[in-house]
């Protein structure tokens, strides 16, 4: 569980740290969109620089960023080689059967292994940098508006701040139910496929019956504290947009402004 | 004055044959301590839960502090009663132990800066302060249950509701809730109600309730009471586990120590002794 760097929170106070996880959000989503209109060295030296800087400004060695790309390697590769072979058009440099590489094809697949790469990238950033617990504060924030058309805004935010508060709750008991399995002599790590599925299901089962008696409890546990409906409730947790927001919020705009005017005007 | 009036209150589960509360009448003095011992299925955390509405009699009336529960009244009611539930984990809600405490006061729709100061203000009082922005995954189950009581601090309850509270930690986490608790009751004049097993939380009590089979048998002092020796088992207060385990070992003609052991020494006396061979 602890190999998996993707979408993992790393601690720290760094300015990508401090920012509001709205502004987080948004940039990431903005960074995400202008990448699809990147098309040339120019466009995306700058998204690259963009990142880079994004990266530098959280103080995560870069090689820790690395790491969270490498289990997605394979579908990297097996995007590439689609690109690559099926991507026609262009100067032929080589062929084989119906197997081509053309100028075209080689041209398309480094434009999706880029795109590949930042998007991946810009995303771990944010997760990075980003308890769960606040970007979910940040999609309830930014979600704010739809309460105007009786959109459940707070509801949903609850339900997801429930169902992260009780992730690690959840695998303690999932733990406690291994470690019951093993002493009765269930190997886990054993056998075919088939038998490893096996030996989730004794597993899975208490878990979830569990699961379904602590959300019995809870709701008890919730109504006695009056909690009735979600949506006239005050709220403790404030989000706070600081300078350091708005500055990034500047260089982000200023910088995908350049790509979009490179792509449409230059 | 009472501030917790039941009148032939009776309640019975859809699923079963018997009454599980059957014609129970009492009342409760302001500022009194109460504890409600019994057996498992006695009926005494079915009373708790009607007591707040959490479910609803078949008949009788309940009355708290001057108010007849109606479901109408049902939310006003609970503004009154603060309840700690028995699975640490279970009633905590919140993120972070800030949050958590805040829960309550955010479903009354108090405002953030008064909720601020009250959130740091109880968490002083139940000495957990400096663990605010701490995740519930890194607390022990009587730091849970502390936050659980700042919780109700920070909305300030007349009546205090402890359903079985402590039995799910250990001796000092327990210990520690309870001097909390008679603590509190002090300061802010509480009312307390407690279901327990716990002969500890018990004999905090200023008076005793023993119920059976949904009906009230007995009331006593914690003095009283306990001059009763061995059967207060029979009344559902609970000997040590090691004890229990002893005696269940004896009547399947194993021999025990006859000793005192805790629960690490019994464990370890369980591993070496013969039925391991």
């Amino acid at each position: 569980m602890n190999k998996v760097m993707f979408g993992r929170f790393i601690p720290g106070h760094s300015w990508v740290h401090r920012m509001d996880p709205r502004a987080k959000l948004v940039l990431s989503f903005l960074y995400i969109a202008v990448v699809f209109f990147a098309n040339d060295v120019w466009t995306y030296a700058i998204m690259t620089l963009l990142l880079l800087l994004s990266v530098a400004a959280s103080k995560i060695p870069l090689r820790v960023y690395i790491r969270g790309l490498l289990p997605l390697f394979w579908l990297m590769i097996f995007t590439v080689l689609i690109q690559v072979f099926f991507g026609a058009g262009g100067h032929v440099y080589w062929q084989w059967g119906w197997l081509v590489v053309s100028q075209n094809g080689l041209n398309s697949a480094g434009l999706i292994l880029m795109r590949f790469v930042l998007i991946i990238l810009v995303s771990t950033i944010l997760t990075f940098t980003t308890e769960p617990l606040e970007i979910a504060d940040g999609i309830e924030s930014l979600l704010n508006p739809l309460r105007k058309l009786h959109f459940p805004v707070a509801t949903l935010a609850l339900m997801l701040s429930l169902a992260l508060r009780f992730v690690p709750t959840l695998m303690d008991e999932a733990e406690k139910i291994m470690n019951a399995q093993r002493s009765r002599g269930v190997d886990f790590g054993e056998g075919g496929l088939r038998q490893r599925i096996r030996t989730i299901v004794p597993i899975l089962i208490p878990l979830f019956v569990n699961a379904f008696n602590r959300a019995v409890d809870i709701s008890t546990a919730m109504e006695a504290r009056g909690y009735q409906d979600g949506e006239n409730r005050t709220k403790y947790r404030q989000l706070k947009w600081h300078r350091v927001d708005t500055a990034s919020l500047v260089i982000y705009v200023v910088s995908l402004s350049a790509v979009i005017v490179l792509r449409y005007f230059i | 004055m009472a501030i917790i009036q039941v009148e032939n209150l009776n309640y019975q589960y859809s699923n079963s044959d018997t009454k599980a509360i059957d014609d129970v009448s009492f009342e409760i003095q302001a500022g009194d301590w109460v504890a409600i011992v019994g057996h498992n299925g006695s009926g005494k955390s079915t009373l708790a839960k009607l007591l707040i509405g959490l479910m609803a009699a078949d008949s009788g009336k309940i009355t708290i502090d001057g108010q007849v529960l109606t479901p109408d009244t049902v939310w006003q009611i609970r503004e009154k009663v603060g309840m700690v539930f028995q699975n640490p984990d279970n009633q905590f809600v919140g993120a972070t132990v800030a949050d958590d405490v805040a829960f309550g006061m955010e479903n009354r729709s108090v405002d953030r800066d008064t909720m601020v100061t009250k959130v740091d203000y109880a968490l002083k009082q139940v000495g957990m302060l400096d663990y605010k922005d701490r995740e519930p995954a890194n607390l022990s189950g009587g730091q849970k249950q502390r936050v659980a009581l700042a919780g109700i601090i920070a909305i300030a309850p007349k009546i205090l509701i402890l359903d079985e509270a402590t039995s799910m930690l250990d001796p000092r986490g327990r210990q520690e809730i309870l001097s909390v608790i008679q603590q509190l009751k002090e300061d802010l004049n509480l009312t307390v109600l407690s279901i327990t097993h716990d002969i500890d939380e018990a004999a905090n009590a200023d008076r005793l309730v023993v119920i059976d089979d949904g009906h009230f048998v007995e009331e006593a002092t914690p003095e009283e009471l306990f001059t009763h020796g061995k059967e207060l088992v029979d009344m559902g207060l609970d000997v040590p586990l090691p004890e229990k385990l002893k005696d269940a070992l004896r009547e399947r003609h194993i021999e025990v120590p006859h000793s005192y052991l805790d629960e690490g020494g019994l464990a370890n006396w369980l591993r070496t002794s013969r039925l391991n061979k």
